[in-house]
Protein backbone atom coordinates (compact mmCIF):
# COMPACT_ATOMS: atom_id res chain seq x y z
CA UNK A 1 0.00 0.00 0.00
CA UNK A 2 3.08 1.87 0.58
CA UNK A 3 4.28 1.41 -2.69
CA UNK A 4 1.48 2.00 -4.11
CA UNK A 5 0.71 5.10 -2.10
CA UNK A 6 4.80 6.00 -2.91
CA UNK A 7 4.31 5.96 -6.36
CA UNK A 8 1.09 8.21 -6.43
CA UNK A 9 -1.28 6.01 -7.22
CA UNK A 10 -4.75 5.65 -5.80
CA UNK A 11 -5.74 1.99 -4.88
CA UNK A 12 -9.18 2.90 -6.00
CA UNK A 13 -8.18 4.16 -9.34
CA UNK A 14 -6.15 1.46 -9.70
CA UNK A 15 -8.97 -0.73 -8.95
CA UNK A 16 -11.57 0.77 -11.26
CA UNK A 17 -8.89 0.82 -14.01
CA UNK A 18 -8.27 -2.76 -13.98
CA UNK A 19 -11.59 -3.68 -13.69
CA UNK A 20 -11.60 -1.40 -16.84
CA UNK A 21 -8.73 -3.29 -17.77
CA UNK A 22 -10.37 -6.53 -17.57
CA UNK A 23 -13.41 -5.40 -19.24
CA UNK A 24 -11.75 -4.03 -22.08
CA UNK A 25 -9.71 -7.84 -22.30
CA UNK A 26 -13.23 -9.26 -21.97
CA UNK A 27 -14.57 -7.33 -24.58
CA UNK A 28 -11.70 -7.50 -27.18
CA UNK A 29 -11.65 -11.29 -26.76
CA UNK A 30 -14.95 -11.42 -26.77
CA UNK A 31 -15.78 -9.50 -30.06
CA UNK A 32 -12.23 -9.02 -31.48
CA UNK A 33 -9.80 -11.58 -31.23
CA UNK A 34 -12.19 -14.34 -31.00
CA UNK A 35 -13.83 -13.88 -33.93
CA UNK A 36 -9.94 -12.69 -36.20
CA UNK A 37 -8.66 -16.51 -34.54
CA UNK A 38 -11.87 -18.12 -36.19
CA UNK A 39 -11.24 -16.08 -39.25
CA UNK A 40 -7.58 -16.81 -39.07
CA UNK A 41 -8.29 -20.57 -38.19
CA UNK A 42 -10.96 -20.91 -41.52
CA UNK A 43 -8.78 -18.43 -43.58
CA UNK A 44 -5.50 -21.54 -42.96
CA UNK A 45 -8.20 -24.26 -43.24
CA UNK A 46 -9.13 -23.02 -46.47
CA UNK A 47 -5.41 -22.18 -47.56
CA UNK A 48 -4.61 -26.12 -46.70
CA UNK A 49 -7.23 -26.92 -48.31
CA UNK A 50 -6.88 -25.19 -51.66
CA UNK A 51 -3.08 -26.63 -51.07
CA UNK A 52 -4.45 -30.42 -50.94
CA UNK A 53 -7.03 -29.44 -53.94
CA UNK A 54 -4.12 -28.21 -55.72
CA UNK A 55 -1.69 -31.00 -55.46
CA UNK A 56 -4.59 -33.22 -55.77
CA UNK A 57 -4.96 -31.39 -59.22
CA UNK A 58 -1.42 -31.61 -60.04
CA UNK A 59 -1.89 -35.50 -59.19
CA UNK A 60 -4.71 -35.85 -61.68
CA UNK A 61 -3.27 -33.43 -64.08
CA UNK A 62 -0.38 -36.49 -63.87
CA UNK A 63 -2.56 -39.13 -64.12
CA UNK A 64 -4.68 -37.89 -67.10
CA UNK A 65 -1.45 -36.97 -68.94
CA UNK A 66 -0.01 -39.88 -68.20
CA UNK A 67 -3.74 -42.10 -69.25
CA UNK A 68 -3.74 -39.52 -72.15
CA UNK A 69 -0.05 -40.82 -72.84
CA UNK A 70 -0.92 -44.52 -72.50
CA UNK A 71 -4.36 -43.85 -74.51
CA UNK A 72 -2.40 -42.59 -77.15
CA UNK A 73 -0.08 -44.66 -77.48
CA UNK A 74 -2.50 -47.89 -77.60
CA UNK A 75 -4.57 -45.71 -80.48
CA UNK A 76 -0.97 -45.37 -82.33
CA UNK A 77 -0.24 -48.98 -82.13
CA UNK A 78 -4.48 -49.82 -82.66
CA UNK A 79 -4.10 -47.11 -85.64
CA UNK A 80 -0.81 -49.17 -86.78
CA UNK A 81 -2.55 -52.44 -86.66
CA UNK A 82 -5.25 -51.38 -88.61
CA UNK A 83 -3.14 -50.05 -91.26
CA UNK A 84 -0.98 -52.79 -91.31
CA UNK A 85 -4.09 -55.21 -91.51
CA UNK A 86 -5.86 -53.54 -93.94
CA UNK A 87 -2.60 -53.09 -96.06
CA UNK A 88 -2.06 -57.26 -95.69
CA UNK A 89 -5.64 -57.15 -96.71
CA UNK A 90 -5.22 -55.52 -99.26
CA UNK A 91 -2.28 -57.55 -100.43
CA UNK A 92 -3.92 -60.62 -99.99
CA UNK A 93 -7.06 -59.71 -102.00
CA UNK A 94 -4.26 -58.25 -104.38
CA UNK A 95 -3.06 -61.13 -104.48
CA UNK A 96 -6.04 -63.06 -104.96
CA UNK A 97 -7.20 -61.53 -107.80
CA UNK A 98 -3.89 -61.78 -109.59
CA UNK A 99 -4.61 -65.27 -109.03
CA UNK A 100 -7.84 -65.37 -109.80
CA UNK A 101 -7.30 -63.66 -112.94
CA UNK A 102 -4.39 -66.10 -114.09
CA UNK A 103 -7.16 -68.85 -113.46
CA UNK A 104 -9.71 -67.28 -114.90
CA UNK A 105 -7.08 -66.37 -118.39
CA UNK A 106 -6.11 -69.97 -118.04
CA UNK A 107 -9.38 -71.46 -118.31
CA UNK A 108 -10.19 -68.97 -121.31
CA UNK A 109 -6.75 -70.26 -122.94
CA UNK A 110 -7.79 -73.56 -122.57
CA UNK A 111 -11.37 -73.33 -123.72
CA UNK A 112 -10.16 -71.77 -126.81
CA UNK A 113 -7.33 -74.57 -127.11
CA UNK A 114 -9.76 -77.47 -126.91
CA UNK A 115 -12.02 -75.02 -129.27
CA UNK A 116 -9.69 -74.96 -131.76
CA UNK A 117 -9.11 -78.71 -131.43
CA UNK A 118 -12.49 -79.98 -131.83
CA UNK A 119 -12.74 -77.20 -135.23
CA UNK A 120 -9.36 -78.64 -135.87
CA UNK A 121 -10.76 -82.24 -135.71
CA UNK A 122 -13.81 -81.53 -136.87
CA UNK A 123 -12.53 -80.22 -139.95
CA UNK A 124 -9.96 -82.87 -140.34
CA UNK A 125 -13.22 -85.14 -140.25
CA UNK A 126 -14.73 -82.76 -143.11
CA UNK A 127 -11.42 -83.75 -145.27
CA UNK A 128 -11.33 -87.50 -144.52
CA UNK A 129 -14.90 -87.63 -145.25
CA UNK A 130 -14.61 -85.84 -148.29
CA UNK A 131 -11.20 -87.71 -149.34
CA UNK A 132 -12.91 -90.94 -148.74
CA UNK A 133 -15.93 -90.51 -150.82
CA UNK A 134 -13.89 -89.57 -153.64
CA UNK A 135 -11.59 -92.31 -153.40
CA UNK A 136 -14.85 -94.72 -152.85
CA UNK A 137 -16.40 -92.90 -155.98
CA UNK A 138 -14.04 -93.94 -157.92
CA UNK A 139 -13.36 -97.25 -156.35
CA UNK A 140 -16.40 -97.57 -157.77
CA UNK A 141 -16.26 -96.86 -160.66
CA UNK A 142 -12.96 -98.85 -161.08
CA UNK A 143 -14.55 -102.25 -159.76
CA UNK A 144 -17.73 -101.57 -161.94
CA UNK A 145 -15.68 -100.94 -165.26
CA UNK A 146 -13.08 -103.99 -164.04
CA UNK A 147 -15.12 -106.68 -162.64
CA UNK A 148 -16.73 -108.59 -165.53
CA UNK A 149 -18.56 -111.81 -165.17
CA UNK A 150 -15.02 -113.68 -165.41
CA UNK A 151 -13.23 -112.01 -162.54
CA UNK A 152 -16.43 -111.84 -160.16
CA UNK A 153 -16.41 -115.74 -160.34
CA UNK A 154 -12.87 -115.61 -159.70
CA UNK A 155 -12.98 -113.29 -156.64
CA UNK A 156 -16.04 -115.36 -155.34
CA UNK A 157 -14.29 -118.71 -155.29
CA UNK A 158 -11.00 -116.74 -153.47
CA UNK A 159 -13.15 -115.78 -150.95
CA UNK A 160 -14.16 -119.21 -150.60
CA UNK A 161 -10.72 -120.78 -150.31
CA UNK A 162 -9.53 -118.12 -148.03
CA UNK A 163 -12.57 -118.60 -145.62
CA UNK A 164 -13.05 -122.44 -145.73
CA UNK B 1 -59.32 -123.86 -127.65
CA UNK B 2 -57.44 -122.21 -130.70
CA UNK B 3 -53.92 -123.01 -131.17
CA UNK B 4 -51.16 -120.48 -132.48
CA UNK B 5 -49.60 -120.60 -135.24
CA UNK B 6 -46.50 -121.92 -133.34
CA UNK B 7 -48.52 -125.06 -131.94
CA UNK B 8 -50.41 -125.75 -135.27
CA UNK B 9 -47.02 -125.83 -136.82
CA UNK B 10 -45.43 -128.02 -134.32
CA UNK B 11 -47.98 -130.39 -134.79
CA UNK B 12 -48.47 -130.87 -138.49
CA UNK B 13 -44.47 -130.89 -138.19
CA UNK B 14 -45.27 -134.13 -134.90
CA UNK B 15 -48.09 -135.86 -137.29
CA UNK B 16 -45.55 -135.98 -140.86
CA UNK B 17 -42.68 -136.94 -139.12
CA UNK B 18 -44.19 -139.62 -138.03
CA UNK B 19 -45.81 -140.75 -141.16
CA UNK B 20 -44.99 -141.78 -144.36
CA UNK B 21 -44.65 -139.69 -147.40
CA UNK B 22 -47.50 -141.21 -149.29
CA UNK B 23 -50.27 -139.85 -146.51
CA UNK B 24 -48.42 -136.52 -146.57
CA UNK B 25 -51.02 -134.76 -149.11
CA UNK B 26 -53.99 -136.91 -146.89
CA UNK B 27 -52.92 -134.85 -143.61
CA UNK B 28 -52.01 -131.68 -144.95
CA UNK B 29 -55.62 -131.61 -146.63
CA UNK B 30 -56.88 -132.40 -143.07
CA UNK B 31 -54.42 -129.74 -141.55
CA UNK B 32 -56.29 -127.32 -143.85
CA UNK B 33 -59.76 -128.02 -142.80
CA UNK B 34 -59.00 -127.83 -139.19
CA UNK B 35 -57.57 -124.06 -139.94
CA UNK B 36 -60.48 -123.21 -142.58
CA UNK B 37 -62.97 -124.66 -139.74
CA UNK B 38 -60.77 -122.52 -137.02
CA UNK B 39 -61.16 -119.57 -139.39
CA UNK B 40 -57.65 -119.21 -139.19
CA UNK B 41 -56.50 -119.37 -142.30
CA UNK B 42 -54.65 -116.02 -142.19
CA UNK B 43 -52.22 -117.51 -140.20
CA UNK B 44 -51.45 -119.79 -143.22
CA UNK B 45 -47.79 -117.35 -143.54
CA UNK B 46 -46.51 -117.87 -140.06
CA UNK B 47 -47.03 -121.67 -139.82
CA UNK B 48 -45.55 -122.60 -143.17
CA UNK B 49 -42.57 -120.21 -141.22
CA UNK B 50 -42.30 -122.06 -137.71
CA UNK B 51 -42.72 -125.32 -139.64
CA UNK B 52 -40.36 -124.66 -141.94
CA UNK B 53 -37.83 -124.02 -139.56
CA UNK B 54 -39.13 -127.13 -137.74
CA UNK B 55 -38.63 -129.40 -140.93
CA UNK B 56 -35.09 -128.04 -141.49
CA UNK B 57 -33.81 -128.31 -138.19
CA UNK B 58 -34.74 -131.78 -137.85
CA UNK B 59 -33.09 -132.93 -141.64
CA UNK B 60 -30.37 -130.29 -140.77
CA UNK B 61 -31.34 -128.30 -143.98
CA UNK B 62 -30.27 -125.01 -144.42
CA UNK B 63 -31.93 -122.70 -146.35
CA UNK B 64 -29.42 -119.90 -147.92
CA UNK B 65 -29.89 -116.62 -149.74
CA UNK B 66 -26.58 -115.86 -152.34
CA UNK B 67 -26.60 -112.43 -153.40
CA UNK B 68 -23.92 -111.31 -156.65
CA UNK B 69 -23.61 -108.54 -158.88
CA UNK B 70 -23.29 -111.60 -161.85
CA UNK B 71 -24.84 -114.62 -162.44
CA UNK B 72 -22.72 -117.17 -161.17
CA UNK B 73 -22.57 -120.89 -162.86
CA UNK B 74 -22.66 -124.11 -161.36
CA UNK B 75 -19.77 -125.29 -160.57
CA UNK B 76 -19.42 -121.92 -158.43
CA UNK B 77 -22.75 -122.88 -156.84
CA UNK B 78 -21.73 -126.17 -155.97
CA UNK B 79 -19.09 -124.37 -153.87
CA UNK B 80 -20.99 -121.78 -152.31
CA UNK B 81 -23.67 -125.01 -151.33
CA UNK B 82 -20.69 -126.80 -149.95
CA UNK B 83 -19.29 -123.94 -147.79
CA UNK B 84 -22.48 -123.08 -146.60
CA UNK B 85 -22.95 -126.57 -145.58
CA UNK B 86 -19.63 -126.50 -143.84
CA UNK B 87 -20.15 -123.38 -142.27
CA UNK B 88 -23.78 -124.94 -141.11
CA UNK B 89 -21.98 -128.38 -140.24
CA UNK B 90 -25.49 -129.42 -142.10
CA UNK B 91 -25.90 -131.90 -145.09
CA UNK B 92 -28.04 -130.16 -146.98
CA UNK B 93 -28.38 -126.41 -148.42
CA UNK B 94 -31.11 -124.43 -150.03
CA UNK B 95 -30.10 -121.73 -151.99
CA UNK B 96 -32.22 -118.75 -153.30
CA UNK B 97 -29.72 -116.75 -155.76
CA UNK B 98 -30.25 -112.76 -156.22
CA UNK B 99 -28.16 -110.30 -158.68
CA UNK B 100 -27.88 -107.13 -157.18
CA UNK B 101 -25.09 -105.31 -159.12
CA UNK B 102 -24.72 -102.52 -156.20
CA UNK B 103 -22.57 -104.78 -154.36
CA UNK B 104 -20.15 -104.53 -157.67
CA UNK B 105 -18.61 -108.09 -156.46
CA UNK B 106 -18.08 -110.77 -154.51
CA UNK B 107 -21.16 -112.59 -152.92
CA UNK B 108 -23.13 -111.78 -149.89
CA UNK B 109 -24.46 -115.32 -148.06
CA UNK B 110 -27.80 -115.20 -145.79
CA UNK B 111 -28.48 -118.21 -143.74
CA UNK B 112 -30.08 -118.89 -140.77
CA UNK B 113 -30.08 -115.66 -138.70
CA UNK B 114 -26.45 -115.05 -140.16
CA UNK B 115 -25.11 -112.63 -142.78
CA UNK B 116 -21.87 -113.28 -144.51
CA UNK B 117 -20.69 -110.49 -146.65
CA UNK B 118 -18.11 -110.23 -148.32
CA UNK B 119 -19.07 -107.98 -151.63
CA UNK B 120 -16.98 -105.41 -152.61
CA UNK B 121 -19.57 -102.42 -151.34
CA UNK B 122 -18.82 -103.93 -148.00
CA UNK B 123 -15.07 -103.51 -148.26
CA UNK B 124 -15.21 -100.47 -149.75
CA UNK B 125 -17.66 -99.27 -147.28
CA UNK B 126 -15.23 -100.79 -144.36
CA UNK B 127 -12.80 -98.62 -145.77
CA UNK B 128 -14.53 -95.80 -146.00
CA UNK B 129 -15.06 -96.09 -141.97
CA UNK B 130 -10.82 -96.83 -141.62
CA UNK B 131 -10.43 -93.96 -143.55
CA UNK B 132 -12.73 -91.63 -142.09
CA UNK B 133 -11.42 -92.74 -138.61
Amino acid sequence: MELINALGLDPKILIAQLVNFAIFLFILYRFAYKPILKFLDERKEKIEAGIRNAEKSEQRIKEIAEKEKEVLVKAKKEALEIINDAKEKAEKKGKDMIEKAKVDIGEVINQEKSKIQVEKAETLKAIKKEVSSLVILALEKLLAEKIDSEKDQKLIEKIIKEKS
Amino acid sequence: MKLNSKQYAQSLFEVLIESDEDSYNEYIKKFAKILFDNNQTSCLEEIVNHFDRLWNRHYKIVEAEITSAQSIDNELREDLKNYIAKLTKTTEVVIKESKDENILGGVVLKYGDKILDQSMRNKLNNLRAAMVN
